[in-house]
């Protein structure tokens, strides 16, 4: 037996999801020490379970400052990691992940449409016109992409999705690209690529709300479709010899995926590489089958971005590294040792 | 469990495929469904199991309609064996016979030990419990297959199609599947290539020509020499085999 089987938990995720749990937590408490205003761990204990015992300043740190963006980025980090899963299974490409499908084009169409030209920013308020253009954006180019790829019967066959998917984003990116340059904007370029890699400063807790739910509906719908996807391994006949409606799956979970990162990159931007490395990292690890997959790559991607937040919120002191900047260096060298692993197995 | 079709059609852009086939799979036997390439078998047999729409006729298990049956409760009496199904994913053994159990669940309940022991069980008919933990893409081709019949006899079929299974195998390999197909006594429907093995292991036989059944009926009355010349252009004819173990087919290497 090979390096990797032997690094091979458990397959089954009884005793890997309660750990992982328990990592979650504590790595929250850790993440809100950290930051400008140095506070021990016992300070942010008293502050999160006792919250009449600490001075206002720290509780305004813990509760207002930090504790809700540590929950946007396990809750971003959890959604995104369970959409690439899910992509990944239904394009039947490993190297899917949830922007494939032209959903971070379509975002930052929106995106753009608000930051540059400034579309509904007076009625709405910049931040959330933002957020919800960008969301709008991104449930319009799948639905774009998806009626691209659709056959007369309603088919989607993986092949023509993701082509569908390339062009669309495609013309997402010009477009994009012409709104900024034309705009005549020397700043708006900056603002837009800011926004393009994605940050979670400022996240409060009414969008940790939002998200939560978003992320607790959503992902138990995606939950419920674990056997389904598996029995896609064989392809789609073996799934429809199993009794899996095909194509009614397919068309449920890309939606449910489709709502799931929209509603993601509203909340922190098009964060890249946790949708693509952390079930990729899971599925080498545990094994294909979505009822460990799934659960264990929402709390890995939980964890991964609440420190990946972590860093870029603190490595260079005061100014903000572009979280995505940091997914990427932090994820690509894990994608490679990975995939050297998986290349010396077969 | 008889499966009785009955002028099954289907056609693919502007050609009749399969054009009003009709035959008995009589309870517990082994049925052969032979015939040249082309001649409308794996259509036939996705028409049967209902993988693609057939576009006339009728399919019954037992005197209910297949075609109309809710997909799930079809694949809990029928299950399908592919040709050259394959996967890249690192799925184990006991993973891809687990599939099986697929129909049998609820979209959200965990595994029962009902699921647990039809796995053991099918695995060990099938031959697979020493290979539950390896995985699918280290194994051979012979085992693939032993691998799927498994996860075929988890979904505990009453029928079992199969679309050449002994494809790509060795000889030793073709012949150990299809004793296991004879020995597991499930209603069998398989498409095969090699007259010799069907000769052998098959009841019956139905022969396809161009999408028409050609003959029917029991092995010796099906494979006569006229019927190997009419349907494969080729000088053959039943023998019997040296060890005394049932017949074979001689092809004569020229017409």
């Amino acid at each position: 037996m090979t390096a990797l089987s032997a690094l091979r938990l458990p397959r089954s995720p009884v005793l890997v999801v309660p750990a992982l749990v328990a990592l979650l937590v504590l790595s929250a408490l850790v993440a809100v020490t950290i930051g400008s205003a140095d506070l021990s761990l016992g300070t942010v204990v008293r502050a999160v379970f006792a919250r009449d015992d600490v001075p206002l300043l720290t509780e305004h740190i813990v509760w207002q400052l930090r504790l809700p963006r540590i929950a946007g980025a396990a809750l971003v980090g959890a959604g995104l990691a369970l959409s690439g899963a899910v992509v990944q299974t239904l394009t039947r490409n490993a190297l899917a992940d949830p922007y494939l499908l032209g959903i971070s084009g379509g975002a930052s169409v929106g995106a753009v449409l608000v930051i540059v030209l400034g579309v509904g920013v007076t009625t709405l308020g910049g931040q959330l016109a933002v957020s919800l253009a960008a969301f709008a954006g991104a449930v319009l180019a799948l639905a774009l992409v998806l009626a691209l790829a659709t056959g007369r019967s309603g088919a989607l066959p993986p092949g023509r999705t993701v082509l569908a998917g390339v062009a669309v984003g495609q013309l997402a990116y010009a477009v994009t690209s012409f709104v900024v340059l034309s705009s005549g904007d020397s700043d708006a370029a900056r603002r837009v690529l800011r926004w393009t890699v994605g940050s979670l400063a400022g996240t409060r807790w009414d969008a940790v709300a939002v998200a939560a739910v978003v992320v607790g509906v959503l992902g138990a719908v995606v939950l419920a479709g674990s056997r389904a996807l598996d029995a896609f391994a064989f392809g789609d006949r073996a799934a429809s010899s199993l009794g899996v409606p095909v194509e009614v799956t397919r068309w449920v979970l890309y939606g449910t995926v489709a709502l799931l990162t929209g509603a993601m990159v509203a909340l922190a931007g098009s964060i890249g590489f946790v949708g693509l490395v952390v079930p990729h990292a899971v599925r080498l690890v545990l094994g294909p089958l979505h009822r460990r997959l799934l659960p264990v790559a929402a709390l890995v991607g939980a964890v991964f971005l609440l420190w990946a937040d972590t860093l870029a919120r603190t490595l260079l002191g005061d100014t903000e590294v572009p979280i995505g900047v940091l997914t990427a260096f932090v994820g690509v060298p894990l994608f490679v040792v990975l995939l050297r692993r998986e290349r010396s197995r077969s | 469990m008889t499966l009785q079709v009955e002028g099954a059609t289907w056609a693919a852009g502007g050609r009749t495929v399969v054009d009003g086939v009709g035959f008995t799979v009589p309870t517990g036997g082994v049925t052969g469904l032979l015939g040249p390439n082309g001649s409308g078998k794996t259509s036939l047999l996705r028409g049967v199991a209902r993988l693609s729409r057939l576009s006339g006729g009728s399919v019954r298990l037992d005197g209910d309609d297949v075609l109309a049956l809710p997909r799930r409760a079809l694949a809990r009496r029928v299950a399908v064996m592919e040709q050259d199904a394959g996967t890249e994913l690192d799925l184990t053994v006991a993973d891809v016979v687990g599939l099986g159990r697929t129909p049998h669940r609820s979209l959200v309940a965990a595994e029962s030990d009902a699921d647990r022991a039809a796995v053991a069980r099918a695995m060990d008919r099938a031959g697979v419990t020493g290979l539950a933990h390896r995985s699918w893409p280290t194994l051979s081709g012979g085992e693939r297959q032993r691998v799927q019949l498994a996860r075929a006899l988890a979904q505990e079929p009453e029928l079992l199609v199969l679309d050449e299974p002994t494809n790509h195998l060795d000889v030793a390999a073709q012949l150990q599947l299809m004793r296991l197909v004879r020995e597991i006594g499930v209603t069998t429907l398989a498409a095969l290539h090699d007259l010799t093995l069907a000769a052998r292991f098959c009841d019956e036989l139905v022969v396809l020509q161009h999408g028409r059944v050609a003959a029917a009926g029991p092995v010796a009355e099906v494979l006569t020499p006229r019927l190997l010349a009419d349907v494969w252009g080729v000088r053959g004819q039943l023998v019997d085999s040296p060890f005394g173990d049932g017949p074979l087919v001689a092809i004569a290497s020229g017409p």
